[in-house]
This record gives structure tokens, C-alpha cells and sequence, in this order.
């Protein structure tokens, strides 16, 4: 290997990119060559110039505009999770009032219904035909016995 | 309170959907808007391009693969922005237009120093090739790992690393050249 490709190996090594086989590698070479010592003093003197640096803040202006267009624009929300249930497995959520008077109308519906299909029918198609089944019962003599 | 990790910010984004943009926009403004600051060199285009981003980002949050990192997703976002500010600028636009106000406070001495060695830094920086620099500013100030550069800058990983080679060696370079010119004026004094 090359100083060259020592070298790009100092910069992979600053950035804790090198597995420990090429590590090794580096330090023993890095042992015997002045240039490639001087490339890792350069590079590690980079790193501490640049982060060493005052961070730059963003202004404050900022904050208003990216906020105001995030309240101007849609919200979106994450679609449920579909999970396949059996028939008998799901649950049906109904508020209360609503069930109150779907119960209501069934039970009143339900007595006037059954008004018109079972009371008196006074029409007179239906009054033309009546048969009227008498039973008489046999006299039945108990002897003995006088009331 | 501690402030929401990445994770959690991805499973709340995953929960709540643009609920979540806020914790979000508070974790990578100052971030994203030194990104494009850097890149640009220019404040209100910095400025620009950070709520560029970050509407991209509002507008994209049902695209966001969980499993990915939030971080490099948002740098490419930003990028990409950035990127498409610079395109548009004149080339006089591009100045090191560092101002004072966008620094943190420090003392006096401090300062002097600091600015003196920023103002040197930003100029190596300034002076590399665009892809160079990007490359390392994702490296050095976002502390991005070369698998997120790779994704970001749509490289490959060993491609990401001998890029960085290499920006580090340009710089080096420029940085003893500016040096070397600033210790010959000095003695010229």
C-alpha cells in the first residue's frame, strides 16, 4: 500500500470508519512514516479547527415563517392499521341517543304494526263470509246426583 | 425535559403524523439552516432555503421511511434546496457574507481569535470545489457517518471516503497557503 492510500486510511481511521484489521495496518506503518504522522496532525487539526467553530444559529424570523405554513397547510395523519377480523370478532360502537331511539322506533313501530296486522278487521269483503262453529256438548246425566 | 432522539421523533411522526413536525423543526432548524448557510454563504438565501426544507419536509412526512435515518433524509432534502438556490444565484452573490449576528456571543478576546481563525477556515472552505465542500461539512460540522454522506450526496461509501480524502488534502493545502502568505505579511511589517 501506498502513502497515498495510507493516507486516505488516516481520514477514513479520524472518522472511526476503519474495522481493526486496517487499524492495525495504519499504526504500523504510521510507525515508520513521517508524512503520513504529518497527514494524521493535519487532518485532526482540521476537524478541531472546524468544529471548534460557534455554531450558527438560525434567525428567528425563521421560526414565524416555517411555523405560520405549517398551520396553513393540511395536517396528515398516519391511515389506521387494518387488522382482518372475523364477523363475530368486531364490535360495533353506536353513541347512546342514537340507540335510544333506534329502540324507540322498533318498539313503537313494532305495536303499531302489530295493531294493523292483528285487530279488528271491519271491512266488508271480509264481514260477507263468516263461519260461525257451534259446539254443542252432549248432555251429560250424572246419576245419583241432583243439582 | 429531555429533547425527543431521532427515534422517538420518527415513531411520533409514524403515530401522529404532522403532529410531530414541530418537535421535529426544533431539532434541525439551527441545523439545517447552518447546512445551507454554509453551502451557500449568503444569509437570506440560507434563510430561504432552510423553509424550503423544512415545507419539503412538512409536505413529505407520510414518505418517510422509518427504517431509515431521519437525519440523512432531511440533510438531502436540504441539500437538494440549497442546491437549487445556488443555481439561481448571480456569482457576486457568492460572498462570505459572515455576519456578526449569526454567531454566538463571546468575549472580546475570544471573539477576535475565533473570527480570525472561522474567517480563515470559512475561506479554505469557500475556495474548495463544491463537492468537496459539501462533503465536508456533512462530515466535520453535521458529524454525519459515510453510510448518511452516501445517502445524502448519492454516492457510494468508498466513494464518500476517498472524497473526503481528498477535500481534507485540499484544504490542508490552502490552509498552508494562507498561512504561509499571512506569516510573509507579517514579516514584511
Amino acid at each position: 500500500m501506498s502513502c497515498e492510500q495510507f493516507e486516505e486510511q488516516v481520514s477514513a481511521y479520524i472518522d472511526h470508519e476503519l474495522r481493526d484489521e486496517e487499524t492495525e495496518i495504519l499504526f504500523r506503518h504510521l510507525g515508520n512514516c513521517v508524512s503520513c504522522r504529518k497527514a494524521m496532525t493535519v487532518a485532526l487539526d482540521l476537524r478541531s479547527g472546524l468544529r471548534d467553530q460557534a455554531p450558527l444559529l438560525a434567525p428567528e424570523e425563521l421560526d414565524e415563517k416555517v411555523m405560520s405554513m405549517a398551520r396553513s397547510r393540511q395536517l396528515w395523519m398516519p391511515d389506521r392499521v387494518a387488522v382482518p377480523v372475523t364477523m363475530w370478532q368486531r364490535r360495533i360502537s353506536m353513541r347512546v341517543p342514537a340507540v335510544a331511539a333506534a329502540m324507540f322506533i322498533l318498539l313503537f313501530g313494532g305495536f303499531f304494526a302489530s295493531s294493523l296486522w292483528l285487530g279488528p278487521n271491519d271491512s266488508a269483503a271480509n264481514a260477507k263470509v263468516q263461519t260461525v262453529y257451534i259446539t254443542t256438548l252432549p248432555a251429560v246425566e250424572v246419576r245419583g246426583y241432583t243439582p | 425535559m429531555q429533547p425527543a432522539t431521532d427515534e422517538q421523533l420518527v415513531d411520533r411522526i409514524r403515530k401522529e403524523g404532522s403532529l410531530a413536525f414541530t418537535p421535529l423543526y426544533h431539532r434541525y432548524k439551527h441545523r439545517v439552516y447552518a447546512y445551507c448557510y454554509r453551502l451557500l454563504r449568503h444569509p437570506q438565501n440560507a434563510e430561504d432555503a432552510a423553509q424550503e426544507t423544512f415545507l419539503k419536509i412538512h409536505r413529505s412526512l407520510h414518505q418517510l421511511d422509518s427504517s431509515a435515518s431521519l437525519q440523512a433524509w432531511i440533510f438531502t432534502i436540504a441539500r437538494n434546496e440549497a442546491f437549487t438556490i445556488l443555481r439561481r444565484m448571480k456569482p457576486s452573490e457568492d460572498l462570505e457574507n459572515i455576519t456578526d449576528d449569526v454567531w454566538d456571543d463571546e468575549t472580546p478576546l475570544e471573539r477576535v481569535v475565533a473570527r480570525e481563525r472561522s474567517e480563515i477556515l470559512q475561506h479554505c472552505l469557500g475556495l474548495l470545489r463544491p463537492a468537496y465542500r459539501e462533503i465536508l461539512i456533512l462530515r466535520e460540522y453535521e458529524q454525519l457517518s459515510y453510510t448518511e454522506i452516501a445517502r445524502v450526496t448519492n454516492l457510494s461509501e468508498s466513494a464518500v471516503k476517498s472524497a473526503l480524502f481528498k477535500a481534507r488534502k485540499s484544504m490542508g493545502k490552502k490552509l498552508e497557503t494562507i498561512l504561509k502568505g499571512k506569516n510573509n505579511e507579517l514579516r514584511a511589517i
